[in-house]
């Protein structure tokens, strides 16, 4: 019996980050798709079922200070409880990601883990860890 | 020992982490860059093996192509860095056509590779090393007498600006480990360094599984002078070198400042230089040697379409061969005049102790009408004891061929005459030497000198003096006085060229010296 593969749904803005992470588990047996943004990553998740959502906590990378993608980590928690969230960190946003781990004002924990971008290779173990 | 060096240039700065992790894990030495610029900075001060980049520097601009620039930019500056272009998914089509290899067949990159396969990098960078590099890093380099720095720190160069020494002995051991790719291990031992600037080693290497090989010449110099060696030799060496004794093969290496030679010989077994040779053997193997360094070795010179020049301006013509420059001519003189005994000078000439007039050699020889009917074929051009190798039935091998090309038929003779002349006879008995030269050079004939018995009595002048007659009887014909004129003229040039050449031994400078004054009176008349 063939198991499925399991999905995956890559959310950064940046084509060169998308390029490499679908690189990086598509090597591993994983079907991946990508989006760029917030809107484009519910727009795919509603096109079917996915395992694991890997999103990029800074969607617009020329803004220092953008977040997106803890609060599309939100969204998604809401209204796919079971796919499992791992929040991509990037080049100064390492402290910011802490409180991720933990529950946040409303109760909810956002991520499963975290990775940060620039040890991008330890990916495939922490996946490993969060998805059963 | 490092495995090399990586440059990576890529503007997201957790790319550029993650990469350099990829790499310095598997042993590389990885330095970083954001942009084509700070990657220009980088290469300046430093020497890379592999250039990995990134093709859009800017990522907020979608047409940024500053890698493929930077690229270019790399093969201007160092032609040997392997580079690899990274990709994101757009570019791709864009970066196969920027690799396409130019006209000559030059490939600007080794490889490319899409971000999507970066874990696939660190096996593109080895593979670069095996196949575009063919650095052997495994490689064992004996130099029990620590002669590699040694000699890599006095390579000249004229092109390029001198690097470190201790750059320049990593570029040489580089260059090893190119020429030597085969071999598990090499014993390097020195051989004399010619005036050509170039570090010259006697290799014997060991082959994997193989076990000991032949003996190998390696020439390791700046990259244009080595260059021109390669040239010289595909356009003409062959056809001047007999005796089946032609280096086989020549392999090439070059590294970003220096260029090697491996010189091949087929059925070469001892390596020794002739200089070496010279000093260890009997008369009667010198003698031998040199019937076969020129009946053999150098005879095709000899059919190989010389052709006759009546009148011919030999003065241009040496100054071009041996590269002497009248103000250098005049400079050196001065110095060696600076209160040295035997020399003083004044509006007479030039004085020997102060008790023998002669011309001043420089101005005889920037002045005096030099013209003589001459012959000019292919020739070595740089033909003297430390180009030459002599194998164990004494028979004779060339290398350096950086300056082969038309010349006078008579010049490979002439610098043999006063390599032994000045090179091997290390007496420093100016009224000795001046004797000796005044009979050499006033003789009717020059094939035809007979050394008197106080002159005989000195072993080393003895034997150079049967030696030079040996070649005269070799270069020139019988009763021509107009080729004995000819080789004197060289004679002149080829002493006047040891007298400007600052780190040769005083004494040879002055013996030179002597030499060229004595043949300047004897063509006066």
């Amino acid at each position: 019996m063939t198991k499925e593969p399991r999905k995956v749904l890559v959310v950064d803005d940046l084509p060169d980050w998308r390029a490499t992470l679908r690189g990086l588990l598509a090597g591993k047996g994983f079907e991946v798709e990508v989006a760029e943004s917030s809107d484009q990553a519910i727009q795919i998740l509603e096109t079917g079922r996915f395992d694991l959502a890997l999103v990029d906590m800074r969607l617009d990378d020329t803004d220092e200070d953008n977040k997106d993608g803890l609060l599309l980590a939100r969204k998604i928690r809401i209204r796919w409880p079971s796919i499992k969230i791992i929040i991509v960190t990037g080049y100064g946003t390492t402290e910011d990601v802490q409180y991720t781990r933990g529950p946040d004002a409303s109760g909810l924990v956002l991520a499963s883990d975290f990775v940060p971008k620039s040890d991008i290779v330890q990916l495939l173990t922490t996946i490993q860890r969060v998805l059963p | 020992m490092c495995k090399g060096r990586v440059l990576l240039v890529d503007d997201l700065p957790d790319m550029r982490t993650t990469l350099s992790g990829l790499l310095s894990d598997r042993g590389y030495l990885v330095r970083t860059a954001s942009s084509r610029f700070e990657a220009l900075q980088l290469l300046e001060a430093e020497r890379f093996h592999v250039a990995v980049l990134d093709v859009r520097l800017d990522d907020t601009d979608e047409d940024n192509q500053d890698g493929i620039t930077l690229m270019h930019d790399i093969n201007g500056i160092d032609p040997t860095v392997a580079v690899i272009i990274l990709t994101g998914y757009a570019t791709v089509g864009m970066v196969q056509e920027a690799l396409q290899p130019d006209s000559n067949g030059f490939a600007p990159a080794y490889s490319f590779l899409q971000k999507s396969e970066i874990m696939r990098l660190p096996e593109q960078v080895k593979g670069a090393f095996d196949n575009a590099l063919r650095i052997n890093d495994a490689l064992i380099i004996e130099d029990t007498e620590k002669f590699i720095p040694h000699v890599a720190n006095k390579i000249r160069f004229i092109d390029i600006a001198k690097p470190d020494a201790g750059q320049v002995a990593e570029e040489t051991c580089e260059i090893l480990q190119k020429l030597f790719y085969e071999c598990e291990r090499i014993e390097v031992r020195p051989m004399k360094r010619g005036y050509s600037g170039a570090a010259v080693f006697a290799v014997t290497p060991w082959y994997r599984g193989r076990g000991r090989g032949e003996a190998r010449v390696a020439k390791i110099g700046e990259h244009a002078l080595v260059e021109k060696e390669r040239h010289k030799y595909r356009e003409l060496v062959q056809g001047i070198v007999g005796g089946h004794r032609l280096p086989l093969t020549l392999h090439f290496a070059r590294t970003r400042s220096l260029s090697g030679i491996l010189y091949t010989f087929a059925g070469l077994g001892a390596t020794r230089d002739f200089a070496i040779f010279y000093r260890e053997a009997g008369l009667a193997q010198v003698l031998s040697a040199l019937d076969n360094l020129f009946q053999e070795t150098c005879f095709p010179w000899r059919r190989n379409a010389i052709t006759s020049h009546s009148k011919l301006d030999l003065r241009e013509t040496y100054m071009r061969l041996v590269r002497l420059k009248s103000e250098v001519m005049q400079s050196s003189l001065e110095r060696m005049m600076a209160g040295r005994h035997p020399f003083h000078r004044d509006s007479q000439g030039l004085w020997l102790g102060g008790e023998f007039l002669l011309p001043d050699p420089m101005k005889f020889a920037l002045t005096a009408d030099l013209r003589a009917d001459s012959q000019i074929a292919i020739i070595h051009g740089d033909l003297y004891g430390y180009n030459v190798l002599v194998d164990e039935r004494n028979e004779t091998w060339l290398i350096d061929f950086a300056v082969a090309d038309r010349g006078p038929l008579l010049q490979d003779y002439v610098s043999f005459e006063t390599f032994t002349r000045f090179m091997m006879v290390q007496s420093s008995d100016w009224k000795r030497l001046y004797e000796w030269d005044c009979l050499s050079y006033n003789a009717p004939d020059l094939r035809r000198v007979e050394l008197p018995p106080e002159l005989a009595a000195i072993p080393e002048i003895d034997k150079a003096h049967r030696a030079i007659q040996k070649i005269r009887e070799l270069a020139l014909p019988e009763n021509d006085p107009d080729a004995a004129r000819a080789y004197l003229i060289g004679v002149l040039f080829n002493a006047i060229k040891v007298v400007t050449v600052m780190d040769m031994e005083p004494a040879h400078r002055d013996h030179a010296l002597i030499t060229a004054a004595v043949v300047a009176e004897r063509l006066k008349h």
